[in-house]
């Protein structure tokens, strides 16, 4: 992660205002993917297997 | 290296998104690893989206455009004190419109009709325009019949006691409306009566009213003031004149849709193809500059059409009704139906008022049998002699319009006269308007009403005032040539009545985007600033949501 990280040019003045927005839209359309994924742990179910 | 940071995001995802599924979930210890994951994923994601979005906020806010306007609150007021003095100094009505007379008639006429919740209303509206002009009713002014007399006489002393509920008032209409069901008719007839009689009163008021709002308003006579009154309209439309901050307002508040305004969508595409010819360049500023001045006047124009076009069917039955008087000439010069019926209705009230003596002046004996009998057959003929009052004045209301529509009536009368006429006479356009559009609902008669008054009273129409009543005039065909010598192209069929709107939106598309192309924004600017406006609403929503 941290090696990727460090390639990231974080300059949104490269992007055109559609860009921008689309830019944002995918991130949060992202998030929202994530929240989705994240499993629930039920703990006393998991404890008895 | 990745130059573009939404190349490097939408790989990165693409990336994240396969990692995710395929990271197995099976045990609880792989699920712990799972969501540790998908967590230091999400926490660098807020990062970005935290950052990208203060980006777009403060890029946003740099576009942001304030063009001031003039403040119009001193014209508003300029106009509605003239719009006074305009209905104050009308000449082709009398006191009986500039009282409001004309409206409480209509309302206590169609009590029945529309169930107004409060007779009360109608009555205190009646009795607060005697007073205004100094006159103040007493229940011996309440005589048209007995039963008038005996409700009025109650009515008054709740009034006078200022008593909120006028219940003991209910009881003694209740019990009268049994006997005599046409009492509110009667009340009707006696506050007619009681208009006419005081008339030189009235008329004197509005003298005095007249005289007060020419000297407020600098205005020497009716065609002084509309006069004034145009100049006032003109400027308020100037002030009030759409610029970028109102489409940018518009657009961020989802009344217009930006998206149309790009230059590759087909909305913005239609419009152009419609109405520009493909000989002007639409690159070209000089080129787009008249086309966009003649727009502007063939908006206005089609704004007023479009009115027009929602009363025609009141101007069709006004046409109907009187292109046979018109070729009449004889029954216009000898026409005398509204002093025959006002003679008419003069010798019934006397014949009422005959009657309605011996029923005041007599004294019941109780136990005089006969004397008891005679007093009910004279309260059953006074009730018959109303009814047929009733019925006359009914008559006297279509007589009275009509005297007026002769004294103008012509070959010439244009849509213009007639838009006058009716709002120099709300009862008669209100009555007019119930026919012709078969309306029943009160509420839906006053929208018309209302919006109709607002096209008679605009004094920058112009198509209307060269459309003769009883021509056969194709108003359509003949904007429609206009405009083509402008070189617009626009056809007949495009002022279709079902068109109007999409025309109406067309243009404004067109001028809105040359504006923009004018200015010191631009349509992308301006979308960026819908788009981030769109972010921030939702998150709001979402907050409340929560």
């Amino acid at each position: 992660m941290k090696k990727e990280e460090n390639k990231v040019d974080f300059d949104l003045s490269t992007l055109s205002l559609q860009e921008l927005i689309e830019l944002y839209g995918n991130i949060t359309e992202f998030l929202k993917f994530l929240e989705e994924h994240k499993i629930i742990l039920e703990e006393k179910v998991e404890e008895d297997e | 290296m990745n130059n573009n940071f939404l190349d490097f995001i939408n790989r990165d995802i693409e990336a994240k998104k396969t990692l995710i599924t395929n990271t197995p979930t099976k045990t609880k210890t792989n699920k712990k690893k799972f969501n540790a994951t998908i967590e230091s994923i999400e926490e660098k994601y807020e990062e970005y989206r935290a950052s990208t979005r203060n980006y777009l906020l403060a890029k946003a806010r740099s576009f942001e455009i304030n063009e001031t306007k003039a403040n119009v609150d001193k014209l508003q007021e300029r106009i509605v004190e003239l719009e006074r003095a305009r209905f104050l100094l009308n000449p082709i009505n009398t006191y009986v419109e500039k009282m409001g007379f004309d409206d409480l008639i209509y309302q206590i006429s169609n009590y029945d009709t529309f169930n107004f919740n409060s007779l009360n209303d109608i009555i205190n509206g009646f009795l607060d325009k005697f007073e205004q002009a100094g006159i103040v009713l007493t229940a011996t002014h309440f005589d048209y019949t007995c039963y008038v007399h005996e409700y009025m006489s109650a009515y008054l002393e709740a009034r006078m006691r200022k008593e909120d509920k006028y219940n003991k008032v209910s009881e003694i209409f209740e019990r009268i409306y049994w006997v005599n069901p046409d009492l509110i008719s009667h009340i009707e007839l006696n506050f007619r009566k009681l208009i006419r009689d005081n008339a030189k009163k009235f008329e004197a008021y509005i003298s005095s009213l007249q005289k007060e709002v020419s000297t407020r308003n600098g205005v020497i006579n009716y065609m002084d003031c509309l006069n004034k009154l145009k100049d006032a309209y003109e400027q308020i439309n100037d002030a009030k004149k759409e610029n970028v901050t109102d489409i940018v307002l518009l657009a961020k508040s989802k009344q217009i849709d930006i998206e149309h305004f790009l230059e590759n969508n087909k909305v913005r595409k239609a419009a152009y193809d419609a109405l520009i010819p493909t000989t002007v360049d639409i690159k070209d500023k000089s080129q787009m500059h008249k086309i966009c001045e003649a727009l502007e006047k063939l908006k206005i124009n089609i704004e007023e059409y479009k009115n027009y076009v929602e009363f025609a069917p009141l101007f069709k039955d006004f046409k109907d009704e009187y292109e046979k008087v018109l070729s009449d000439n004889t029954q216009k010069e000898e026409y005398k139906g509204l002093k025959n019926i006002s003679e008419e209705i003069k010798a019934k009230e006397a014949e009422l008022e005959k009657i309605n003596k011996k029923i005041f002046g007599s004294k019941i004996s109780f136990l005089d049998f006969r004397s008891e009998s005679n007093m009910k057959k004279l309260k059953a003929e006074s009730l018959y002699v109303a009814k047929e009052l009733y019925e006359l004045y009914k008559k006297y209301d279509k007589e009275y319009f009509k005297d007026k529509v002769l004294k103008e009536l012509d070959k010439t009368l244009a849509i213009s006269d007639l838009l006058t006429l009716y709002y120099s006479f709300d009862f008669v356009k209100k009555l007019a308007i119930q026919r012709v559009y078969n309306i029943t609902d009160y509420n839906e008669i006053i929208k018309y009403s209302d919006t109709f008054d607002l096209f008679a009273m605009n004094p920058l129409n112009m198509i209307v005032a060269g459309i003769p009543i009883f021509g056969t005039e194709n108003i359509a065909r003949v904007i429609a040539n206009k405009y083509r010598l402008n070189n617009l192209s626009i056809i007949e069929d495009d002022l279709r009545e079902d068109n109007l709107s999409s025309m109406l939106n067309k243009i404004s598309l067109i001028l809105r985007i040359n504006m923009i192309e004018n200015s010191q924004t631009s349509i992308d600017k301006i979308w960026f600033m819908v788009q981030v406006a769109k972010i921030i609403d939702k998150e709001n929503k979402e907050d409340t949501n929560v």
